[in-house]
């Protein structure tokens, strides 16, 4: 009667449970370790827009007048700006084995570059793309600055300028969190803090850092 | 089809116990129904269930984070690195050869090095010289060593890609960009005088990772 029914219904539950979890099962450990500069032709491309802004602010007592105050533990004097650049968005998930391509919009800040921990991905000779992604021939090496009217005359390798699109691409081989750090707007202490003042004081607008998770 | 299969048992059973009224033929059509999207529904949520255990992006309690969410990957991929395989790459002018070598080879076994001795220069008298590169120094980053052919062998032990330029009379060289972990080799000849070495990516020069090396055929042990 009905009872071959529900064991039929029952029987396909327990079948698709099971073949769920069986799929579930982490994959086995890759040997290759972190992101590499070159993508397999068959991995799936997977392409972020990121915008570099920036917050800031000029802080103010009750009656509206710039106030001295403290930063993370220094003084600092009336009127001076509390800054600090971003990645917008900050975060990308991808997946073990996916070609990322991230393409890093210049906004705020006269220049910025970026480098990937622990890995060689950075923007040194990464390749300048136009509106439509089309590189425009240009590359971020040490150059003159197009925007010499802010900045400094002479660029840096991997520095772009505002107005410009840096394209990066590679292959996420390994799990885990990587941190993508703009070098111009981060200084990194020892045991690899990320800090907003260098080692002589100076505020260097920071950290400036995105956060890269490859998902196993 | 699980479904068919369960109305035409119903139904034969119905017919062989002579029920002929249609209305209770419909009643049970009708919970057989029930039942089938019912279990389907629980199908679909063991799929799901089974969709979130095998990517669990969003740890739901803390301190349970997965392990490969909260550590540093690459820096630990790097530290434990089997050695890269040798690869030979090109320089960029005439008289630079660059090739990775294994990190594992104590590559100073050549080189013997005296440190302290006059000033805080450190010597070096096997014509290879070996250097430290991490944020934002160069360890050491005051050298002596003897003219000639020059090898540096330069570790990279901080944790972003660096690189080695160096730059004085008649030489101006510089390796490929290597990441933390690795070892590369820079074969320079230098002729005697003052040069200035740094790593030329981004602004790890004017943060200190630079220094000097001074070329002389007069070395304080000799």
């Amino acid at each position: 009667m009905l009872r071959k029914t529900f064991f039929l219904a029952f029987a396909s539950v327990t079948l698709a449970v099971t073949s769920g979890v069986a799929a579930a099962q982490p994959a086995a450990k890759a040997k290759t370790a972190g992101l590499s500069p070159t993508c397999a032709a068959k991995a799936p491309v997977r392409e972020f827009l990121i915008a570099t802004g920036e917050w800031d602010t000029v802080p103010k007592n009750k009656e509206g007048k710039p106030a001295a105050y403290n930063d993370r533990g220094r003084a600092r004097a009336a009127n001076s700006k509390l800054e600090r650049y971003t990645f917008d968005p900050s975060m990308i998930i991808v997946k073990k084995g996916d070609c990322v391509v991230l393409h890093i919009h210049s906004v705020k800040g006269d220049r910025h570059n970026l480098t990937i921990e622990g890995t060689e991905i950075g923007s040194e000779g990464a390749a300048i793309i136009d509106d439509s992604f089309k590189p425009t021939g240009a590359k971020a090496v040490a150059r003159a600055n197009p925007n010499a009217y802010e900045g400094p005359e002479k660029l840096k390798s991997g520095e772009f300028v505002r107005g410009e699109q840096v394209t990066l691409r590679f292959q996420a081989n390994q799990a885990g969190t990587y941190r993508m750090i703009c070098e111009v707007h981060t200084f990194i202490g020892a045991k690899g803090e990320l800090k907003g003042y260098d080692d002589k004081g100076k505020p260097v607008q920071g950290p400036m850092v995105a956060y890269v998770t490859v998902l196993p | 089809m699980q479904r068919d299969g369960g109305r035409t048992e119903v139904a034969r059973a119905l017919v062989a116990r002579g029920a002929q009224d249609p209305a209770q033929l419909r009643r049970i059509a009708a919970v057989a129904s029930a039942v089938a999207v019912l279990s389907l529904t629980v199908v679909l949520m063991g799929w799901m269930l089974a969709q979130v255990a095998e990517h669990p992006g969003v740890p739901r309690e803390l301190g349970e984070l997965p392990h490969w969410f909260a550590g540093e990957p690459a820096m630990r991929g790097a530290r434990e690195r089997v050695p890269a395989p040798a690869t030979a790459e090109h320089g960029h002018q005439a008289g630079v050869a660059i090739a990775a070598i294994k990190p594992g080879t104590p590559a100073a076994r050549t080189a013997e090095k005296t440190d302290a001795a006059e000033g805080d220069y450190t010597e070096f008298r096997g014509g290879q010289v070996e250097i430290a590169l991490k944020e934002y120094e160069m360890v050491p980053n005051k050298i002596r060593v003897k003219p000639g052919a020059v090898t540096f062998v330069l570790r990279n032990e901080g944790r972003f890609a660096h690189n080695f330029h160096v730059e004085g009379p008649g030489v101006e060289a510089h390796a490929e960009k290597f990441s933390p972990g690795r070892t590369v080799r820079l074969e320079v000849t230098l002729q005697e005088g003052d040069y200035k070495i740094s790593c030329p990516l981004s602004n790890h020069d004017q943060r200190g990772m630079h220094g000097t090396l001074v070329v002389t055929s007069k070395l304080a042990g000799t």
